[in-house]
């Protein structure tokens, strides 16, 4: 149906315009929305492609996890203005370099015979992905979660440093009032 | 059905249900201010028309009259959008809710469960960028503390879920209500406490309303607002107490079923509005009876208690239903 067809690009074209102002933001908390913006743009695309169950957990994990700790991390810091990108910045060579060759990937993707058809995809079910990460995928999972939990243990342990930390310094501040 | 035709039907229905939701909300505040008056022993609003029950509509028409005032320190953008995101994202959820045999829109979209928990992590945006757009100290603590309350409570929530999807074998509302010939909430009583308590802290209702804090922050993120835009918040809490209702009926309490309810689907419809009317009153109940919990004590609840029930639920779940079903 060319009303999908239709939905399908705009919510491309949605992402690639938010993801390109994202760069251009003043206030952080814009370029947050912004990013807000390119993930639901992104979850409605993989949905007309024929993964429902990735575009809910797109929407879920990243628009409700992850992007919700970027706001959270802005909205606790008191600096309140971003450093915009400047082309004259020589640290920017490489990324730039890096991008220009990625571009140029896409574009001998998409002039190569590359075919998308949204109108009949292959519909790939919460069930198959499950199946595929516990069976196929099972090793990476398993040290993906490792990983995880190395870093959940290290940030339990400098929090608790700094507790302490903090409880020494406290009376010595109340002397001070 | 010719495309032609099924679009401006769609149309009409939804703005049809549109509106019946938002009078749904204005007389959950109205029966809320009655009941309320009723458990602390005096009247509540009895004077506008016969029990007081045009008081709702008294009280939308004077919103609607205020003046639309943009004060000059805000985020002018943000501050537009966030009220409009938190009705549009509550009032979408309704979609895939199915009330009676066959009557819903759609029901039977194969990742219905996780569609609702994705638009609940969008509304909570509306809250806090409406608590940051104000750009004052209590809208902000208002938000940060959303936020923190959010990432507490929302696992607590999806954790609960997956007991539901581990017995009924599916995502879609549709599937879950009609699996449940015995009602859900006798097979996962622990499921459900986690599931409602969790519901309550993503509602912002007593006892977890710590974002709108009155005695603490003023009106909470919501301070700055005034008129239409503070009519939308106010319309998004109320939504979202009788989205939560429904939802909680659906996966819990058996959905439309009851005595009747297979052969005649609008008896479904009126056994599914009596359980979400019930759950309504529980909330407001609570309002009336429990006070608002300490900010630490939210955080260590959450954390400490909800979250590893909600896992034990799972483990417990997973391993019956290997062994004996």
């Amino acid at each position: 149906m060319m009303l999908w067809h239709f939905v399908f690009w705009l919510s491309c074209a949605v992402a690639v315009v938010c993801s390109a102002s994202l760069l251009f933001v003043r206030k952080p908390m814009h370029g947050a929305v912004y990013l807000t913006t390119a993930m639901c743009a992104l979850a409605l695309a993989f949905y007309l492609l024929g993964a429902p169950f990735i575009a809910m957990m797109q929407l879920i994990l990243y628009v409700g996890a992850i992007m919700v700790l970027f706001v959270f991390v802005i909205m606790l810091s008191p600096l309140q203005e971003t450093f915009p990108l400047q082309l004259q910045d020589r640290s920017l060579w490489p990324g730039l370099i890096l991008l220009i060759l990625m571009l140029l990937e896409l574009g001998a993707l998409l002039f190569g015979g590359l075919q998308v058809d949204p109108t009949t995809p292959q519909i790939i079910d919460s069930k198959a992905v499950g199946e595929l990460l516990f069976g196929h995928y099972k090793l990476a999972v398993e040290a993906i979660s490792t990983l995880l939990l190395a870093a959940l243990v290290g940030v339990m342990y400098f929090a608790r440093h700094l507790q302490r930390h903090q409880e020494r310094k406290l009376p010595e501040q109340q002397e001070a009032k | 059905m010719s495309p032609w035709l099924f679009w401006p039907l769609i149309t009409i229905a939804m703005v049809v249900v549109i509106l019946g939701l938002i009078l749904a909300a204005g007389f959950t505040v109205f029966g809320e201010r009655r009941i309320l008056g009723l458990l602390q022993n005096r009247y509540g609003p009895n004077q506008a028309g016969p029990f007081g029950l045009l008081q709702a509509i008294a009280d939308a028409v004077k919103l609607l009259t205020k003046e639309y005032f943009l004060p000059g320190f805000v985020d002018q953008k943000l501050y537009k959008l966030a009220p409009v995101l938190v009705v549009v994202t509550v009032l979408l959820s309704f979609v895939v809710v199915p009330i009676g045999k066959g009557i819903s829109f759609a029901a039977d979209f194969n990742v219905g469960l996780l569609f609702i928990l994705g638009l609940s992590s969008l509304h909570v945006y509306g809250i806090f960028l409406g608590g940051w757009s104000s750009s004052t100290k209590y809208t902000v603590l208002g938000s940060i503390r959303t936020i923190a309350q959010l990432i507490s409570y929302e696992l607590a929530m999806g954790v609960a879920l997956l007991g539901v999807v581990l017995l009924s074998g599916s995502f879609s509302l549709e599937d879950i209500v009609l699996k449940q010939d015995i009602a859900y909430i006798f097979l996962q009583p622990f499921g459900f406490i986690v599931f409602f308590i969790a519901g309550i802290a993503e509602t912002n209702r007593l006892p977890f309303d710590l974002p709108e804090a009155e005695n603490e922050l003023a009106a909470g993120f919501n301070t700055e607002y005034g008129g239409m835009p503070f009519a939308m918040f106010f319309l998004g809490e109320y939504l979202g107490i009788i989205f939560i209702s429904c939802l909680t009926t659906t996966l819990y309490l058996g959905g439309w079923h009851g005595p009747w309810a297979e052969s005649y689907p609008l008896v479904g419809v009126f056994w599914f509005a009596l359980k979400t009317l019930a759950l309504l009153f529980f909330f407001i109940w609570m309002r009336a009876s429990v006070p608002r919990v300490r900010w630490d004590q939210l955080m260590s609840f959450g954390w400490k208690y909800l979250l590893p029930l909600g896992l034990v639920n799972i483990i417990a779940t997973a391993l019956i239903s290997a062994l004996w079903m």
